[in-house]
């Protein structure tokens, strides 16, 4: 059949009246007290923005704290002390805890429901990121009323963040904590690739996904790439607080700038990872009340790859100041320049669809808060091209013109169309609307206070008054300035107060609101339960529900794919990544108490540590292994069989290799993997490059001789070859095998080994980590490869156990190809490491 | 399966997607590096910041990148075969051409803004 076109329905009708019950039935949401395990995407999607708004509302009363503080010059309302705390822990909320878990959590309650998925791929992994950001998150945050709160800013730089300038566990539960937290977006963003690039319904292919679904790929891929770069910085952060490793002491010939460079690599996209996810949703909505469809949708689609990829090439525009030569500047500030033109690309077509609708433009609540965001982001862009300019950067650095252009930028570019996203796609969660006339109380308040709040700000640092202070003299002529933004503050404030009105006096959770009541021509408001839609709609264009008006009423009666539950369980279909055909039923997993187990034993792991509680934390780590090793264990369920969806078309239960959902999904993470890798290749580079005088240093002992390293390498090589051996004798279905059981015994041994073996070379010659930078690095190769090496031993012992309890044999193998995949990862990135701490001194004759 | 033989590799398919942006991202790391590690060691360094070596790396960089980003854009079928082992279906044609060719030109306006930086400045020299 032809994906353009659908002339004849999958399924016929009227279905067994049985099917539906079924649906209910095995997609039910626990009640009572075993809430908390369920892992439906809309409950838990629900808990995860309600968590995100949470954190919201805490950073924003610490802001309106701060604008009380610098009301007026030489205020006392808060202590410097505390004003420092409380301002490290509105950015870090606001941009950790709010802004890219929000968006995260829209993509796990919408995602689902706009490509017609029962759930998103891993429903427990999901459960897992929230509860373990829900948790870490609430204990971070806790910190600003025990006075244990970080003091060092979101960014956190050394050398004020060290031990000598920081005492005290402040910036540990920053470091910690933060670190911890990013584990959680990582793992929602592993779900989100291969959830939009194969749980797509049938007919769905690139060119006909929704914005958003390409919006939340981009966000993604760029938190795959980003987010390990800012582990990386927090590791190396505290390993040097706990330990004395001299990463970042300038006479040990560590150097500040690392962690710049490290944290900005992050920083920097993180803007973007923020914005773009707000710029899909703002392409969704404006089509639905221009009533027409994009336009320029491919020109979006351009817009939202290349801002992802040029955002990448920013970080330095955070640094101009630092002493880096012109012609770097110039490079990053090319690309600062580059990237205003797909961001203007995108704010040019929502004017164009507005302009070009059937309709006039509906004026709604979401409608207020989308041209409030046109209007306010593109005044953050323009002052974006402003202080990308080099020249005008250092008139502005650090001064309140930034703190201006970026909440232009944060507030208009997240927060506004996150508000008309709640306005919007209220409906799909909650049995009433919420109200108009309480919404665009709340739009003006939150409009007018936002903009007489920031837009003095440009002036007060045009006007000099620096950043991060916690008061200022009295006789600068800053005061009135900031009075009037303080004044804002507080009208914004208000506004957000009205939306919690409506909130309580409209949101009622549960199923039963409108179906359709913007008239929108996506999938996500189909009609819909716990099990997403009745039946999988075959998608032949951008907006299905406009070009075939009749496709809520056949899918609601079971005429499209899968309109019942073939295996008895939770299932929903694996389609081609690309031209979305489908491929096979995915058997998924439902509620348990393993992943909320794990998240809260994770949580205490890293939270205990920066306490120093280090025994308990270590009974908590492997507690939480044990919760993850019986949640993997309920997971890789038999083949049943080949299914009927429809159209004659019968799928298999049961996928392995690269078709596999779980083979992406450890394509992805090897990705987070490597990416943690190289940004630790650069550290070493950098810092060889900031002083290569002392790498290694007058006295440092030579590197141990080859023996040492080629031992590794064997074990590394052997070790590869043994589990390669193994997946060549698995045994035959429902048998199990001893000689598979020893060789991944094995192999899992000479990984441990070939780690232990590279440190104790080292160890042999006498270098120490806290005497220099290049020891220090020395001993982060084999560390970070440890890391890798630890995670991959316990799969392989993993497979072990399923492997002599007959659950592991040749046809039945993704607990074998998961751990063989991480395994080939690890000992390449132990060899290159090899290659890296051995060979690069020698190559400089050091 | 048959099925596999006339299929896309999906990631190819992704690869040739953002061909563009992706060897922008070379030319970053290239030149960046490049010029960072000789005006740090000082290789080439004249009294003024000028470094011809480094200027050099710079303009074969953007060359290299430039002359690669021009082959795609004028040869985009023969490159999408390679990477996906596979004809470009017909009903994604549109698409996918449009986004790489859009993505391409985004990348080579890039490259030559980058590029062009040594026409402008030494090498080497702070500009404060």
């Amino acid at each position: 059949m032809s994906t353009h076109e659908l002339d004849e329905l999958p399924n016929k009708g009227p279905r067994p009246a049985h099917e539906l019950e079924d649906l209910k039935r095995i997609w039910a949401t626990p009640t009572g007290w075993r809430l908390p395990t369920a892992v439906n995407n809309t409950v838990i999607g629900v808990l995860y923005i309600g968590a995100a708004l949470l954190f919201f509302l805490m950073a924003g009363v610490l802001a309106l704290l701060m604008r009380t503080q610098l009301a007026v010059g030489d205020n006392n309302f808060l202590s410097q002390d505390l004003y420092n705390q409380i301002f490290t822990v509105h950015g870090t909320t606001m941009m950790f805890l709010f802004a890219v878990p929000a968006v995260e959590a829209l993509g796990v309650m919408l995602l689902p429901q706009m490509l017609a998925a029962r759930d998103l791929p891993f429903p427990r992994l999901s459960a897992f990121a929230i509860w373990a950001y829900i948790i870490g998150g609430l204990v971070f945050f806790s910190t600003v009323f025990y006075d244990l709160a970080p003091k060092g800013g979101w960014f956190m730089y050394p050398p004020m963040t060290l031990l000598e300038y920081s005492p005290g566990d402040n910036a540990d539960f920053w470091l910690l904590g933060i670190g911890f937290i990013e584990i959680s977006a990582i793992a929602g963003a592993i779900e989100i690739v291969v959830g939009v690039l194969r749980t797509r319904p049938p007919g769905m292919t690139l060119a006909r996904m929704p914005i958003f679904a390409w919006s939340m790929l981009v966000f993604a891929a760029m938190i795959i790439f980003a987010f390990p770069a800012v582990i990386l910085a927090t590791m190396l952060l505290e390993i040097e607080r706990a330990f004395g490793w001299p990463f970042f002491t300038a006479e040990l010939g560590g150097d500040s700038l690392l962690w710049q460079h490290l944290f900005w690599f992050f920083g920097h996209p993180e803007v973007y990872i923020i914005f773009l996810p707000a710029a899909g949703l703002v392409s969704m909505m404006i089509p639905t009340m221009a009533q027409t469809p994009l336009v320029g949708y491919r020109l979006i689609v351009v817009a939202l790859i290349a801002t992802g990829f040029f955002s990448f090439g920013l970080w330095v525009h955070h640094m101009f100041t630092t002493g880096i030569p012109g012609m770097s500047l110039a490079f990053f500030s090319a690309a600062s320049m580059a990237v205003a033109i797909p961001s203007g690309i995108q704010v040019f077509s929502w004017i164009a669809t507005i302009a070009a609708g059937r309709k006039r433009f509906r004026i709604t609540v979401p409608s207020l808060f989308i041209l409030g965001f046109l209007f306010i982001f593109t005044l953050g862009g323009l002052t974006g091209v402003m202080v990308a300019i080099v020249p005008f950067d250092w008139q502005a650095h650090d001064s309140y013109f930034i703190v201006a252009h970026f909440h232009y930028v944060l507030v208009g570019g997240m927060v506004f169309p996150l508000f008309a996203t709640f306005y919007y796609w209220v409906p799909m969660v909650s049995k009433k609307m919420l109200s108009e006339r309480l919404g665009r109380w709340a739009f003006w308040l939150m409009f007018i206070g936002f903009n007489v709040a920031f837009f003095p700000m440009h002036f007060t640092g045009l006007a000099g008054m620096p950043r991060r202070v916690w008061t200022y003299p009295g006789n600068m002529g800053w005061d009135l300035l900031n009075t009037i933004s303080t004044v804002g503050a507080f009208t914004m404030a208000a506004g957000v107060l009205v939306f919690l009105v409506d909130l309580a006096k409209n949101f009622r959770f549960g199923e039963g609101g409108p179906d359709n009541p913007w008239g929108a021509g996506t999938l996500e408001f189909l009609p819909n339960d716990t099990y997403s839609t009745r039946s999988i709609p075959h998608v032949t264009s951008l907006e299905p529900q406009w070009d075939r008006p009749s496709l809520a009423k056949e899918v609601e009666e079971g005429l499209h794919y899968l309109p019942n539950a073939p295996t008895g369980g939770r299932e929903t279909i694996v389609t081609s990544a690309i031209e979305a055909k489908p491929q096979y039923v995915l058997q998924m997993p439902g509620p348990s108490w393993t992943h909320l187990g794990a998240a809260a034993f994770t949580a205490a792991f890293f939270l205990l540590l920066t306490i120093k509680q280090v025994e308990i934390a270590i009974a908590c780590g492997v507690l939480a292994i044990v919760a993850c090793i019986i949640w993997t264990w309920q997971l890789d369920k038999p083949e049943q069989g080949e299914v009927e969806i429809g159209h004659g078309i019968k799928l298999p239960t049961y996928m392995t290799g690269p078709m596999s959902h779980s083979w992406w999904a450890m394509v992805v993470l090897m990705l987070v993997a490597s990416s943690l890798y190289v940004s630790y290749f650069f550290s070493y580079l950098y810092l060889w490059t900031v002083s290569p005088d002392v790498w290694a240093p007058a006295g440092s002992p030579p590197p141990p001789p080859l023996l040492w390293p080629i031992g590794s390498a064997l074990l590394f090589i052997g070790g590869s070859a043994v589990v390669f051996i193994a997946g060549k004798l698995l045994p035959k279905p429902r048998h199990m095998s001893l000689r598979v059981a020893g060789l991944l015994t094995l192999g899992a041994a000479a990984l441990g080994g070939a780690v232990a073996l590279e440190i104790l070379g080292h160890m042999s010659t006498g270098l120490s980590p806290t005497a220099s930078s290049y020891g220090a690095m020395v001993y982060m190769a084999p560390i970070l490869t440890g890391q890798a090496a630890f995670a991959t031993i316990i799969m392989c012992l993993f497979a072990v156990g399923r492997v002599i309890t007959a659950q592991l044999d040749a046809k039945r193998r993704v607990t074998f190809d998961n751990a063989a995949l991480l395994y080939y990862y690890t000992a390449g990135q132990g060899l290159f490491g090899l290659l890296l701490i051995h060979g690069f001194p020698r190559l400089i004759g050091g | 399966m048959g099925e596999a033989k006339t299929t896309p590799r999906p990631i190819g398919t992704l690869v040739f997607l953002m061909a563009g942006p992706i060897l922008w991202a070379a030319h970053l790391t290239l030149i960046y590096g490049s010029q960072s590690a000789l005006c740090g060691f000082a290789v080439g360094t004249g009294p003024s910041g000028s470094n011809t070596l480094a200027s050099a790396s710079v303009i074969a960089g953007t060359v290299l990148v430039l002359g690669l980003l021009l082959a795609l854009l004028i040869w985009p079928h023969p490159v999408y075969k390679t990477l996906s082992g596979a004809k470009m279906p017909g009903d994604q044609q549109p698409l996918m051409l449009f986004v790489m060719r859009f993505l391409n030109g985004l990348s080579i306006l890039a490259v030559l803004y980058a590029g062009v930086a040594v026409q402008l400045l030494d090498a080497c020299a702070d500009l404060r």
